[in-house]
């Protein structure tokens, strides 16, 4: 596997098969283990990349700090697109991917060809679907690591058993607590709402039915919002899933992805 | 029903006394709940009961919730989806339907030990049906 040099750092990327581009963007707490099972499978079909965002997994941070904005990360996925010489990728991003995923689209229209945003980036107003109530996020910051841990245990759906569920809390532990804090405040503070009107590239959603986080009725909603204004969206709805569907349900999730990439090759043609 | 059944209804002392018992034989409390130590009170509609932790036992189960280090605070519906349903403390905290009262340092040092002991909960619908001692 390989790093990406952007402007004096790098970026740490899975790169799978060949043909059209398509990047997966972890969520917060996390890197590129979180598409472990799904990379390959897109492998057969496209040029399937997963990369570790700034100061996540083996990525350096950008300027010896977090990110903490979904601005700051979409210059980090542009300038690795720029770096790869990628053609138009589609970006599947989930959670603060999926913001990260939307922004970069937003920021850059003319570098994406379509967005797919996993339990994240719907428009709501607020911090976050069940907002967060005022001191708990800054209270966060006094032990992210064990509040990210049991946010993510607390996130998954009633499929999900426990020894999976622990094994996900333990791969995003991995994360340092400040890159943790600082993802907090990344995808608290993305406001799609406010910049629903610059949207141009086609925007999907794949979420799962027991997502109190970003819930399937936020996502129906804001893919309403995107087609009244003439944009490509729709919404796959997963039964039984939480927030973490291709770590959950993998097989359910790549078969579901499938079909949303399959429905956007025939909007083109 | 007789005082056993009676005596494991939620919120009742005896449901915390069960609880209690379950909970330090629960393999999550034993992983990262052993060097916890504080008290705390479970209140319930404006009742509380009061746990006391000292390095993975449960040195008390009272009444009331004088000189408490943490009070969770809910509405009985509230508690019950925490008990009864997969939802944690972390889901109803973060959303504001369930209050703590701690110093803000201490609950956040010791947030994955209290998650934990919540989480228990949920294990005491268990025990008391295997017991047969389960609300009628």
């Amino acid at each position: 596997m390989a790093y990406a040099r952007l402007d004096g750092t790098r970026l740490y990327y899975e790169e799978h098969g060949a043909g059209r581009p398509l990047i997966f963007i972890h969520g917060a707490s996390q890197d590129t283990l979180s598409w472990r099972d799904n990379i390959e499978h897109y492998g057969r079909s496209y040029r399937a990349f997963a990369i570790d965002l700034p100061g996540h997994g083996k990525s350096d941070l950008i300027g010896g700090k977090p990110c903490r904005s979904t601005d700051e990360h979409a210059g980090a996925v542009a300038r690795f697109i720029k770096a790869l010489d990628l053609k138009r990728p589609i970006l599947v991003g989930h959670s603060m991917g999926a913001a990260i995923s939307i922004t970069t689209a937003l920021n850059f229209p003319s570098e994406i060809d379509a967005v797919v945003a996993v339990d994240g980036g719907a428009a709501f107003l607020g911090a976050a679907g069940v907002n967060y109530r005022g001191n708990v996020l800054t209270d966060a910051e006094i032990n992210p690591g064990d509040w990210m841990e049991t946010s993510i245990l607390s996130v998954l759906g009633r499929t999900t058993p426990m020894a999976r569920r622990k094994q996900m809390a333990f791969d995003c532990s991995r994360c340092s607590p400040y890159v943790q804090y600082s993802d907090l405040i990344t995808y608290t503070s993305f406001s799609f709402a406010s910049r629903m009107h610059e949207a141009r590239t086609p925007i999907y959603y794949i979420v799962g039915e027991d997502d109190w986080s970003t819930t399937p009725k936020i996502c129906r909603e804001t893919a309403a919002k995107l087609e009244s204004r003439g944009i490509l969206s729709g919404v796959w709805e997963l039964k039984g899933v939480g927030h973490i569907p291709q770590w959950e349900q993998p097989e359910v999730f790549n078969r579901t992805l499938d079909e949303v990439l399959a429905r956007f090759s025939k909007a083109l043609k | 029903m007789n005082n056993v059944s009676k005596a494991a209804q939620f919120p009742d002392i005896d449901w915390f006394r069960t609880y209690a018992r379950v909970l330090e034989d629960a393999e999550e409390f034993r992983t990262y709940c052993r060097w916890f130590q504080g008290s705390i009170a479970f209140r319930v509609d404006g009742r509380a009961v009061t746990l006391g932790f000292a390095d993975g036992m449960i040195s008390e189960v009272r009444e009331g919730m004088k000189d408490a280090d943490y009070v969770i605070n809910g509405s009985l519906g509230c508690w019950e989806r925490l008990v009864n349903q997969d939802i944690t403390l972390l889901r109803l905290y973060r959303a504001g339907e369930i209050e703590i009262r701690a110093k803000n340092t201490e609950l956040m040092k010791n947030w994955k030990a209290i998650y934990w002991i919540a989480e228990g909960m949920k294990a005491v619908a268990g025990a008391v049906a295997a017991s047969g001692t389960g609300r009628k």
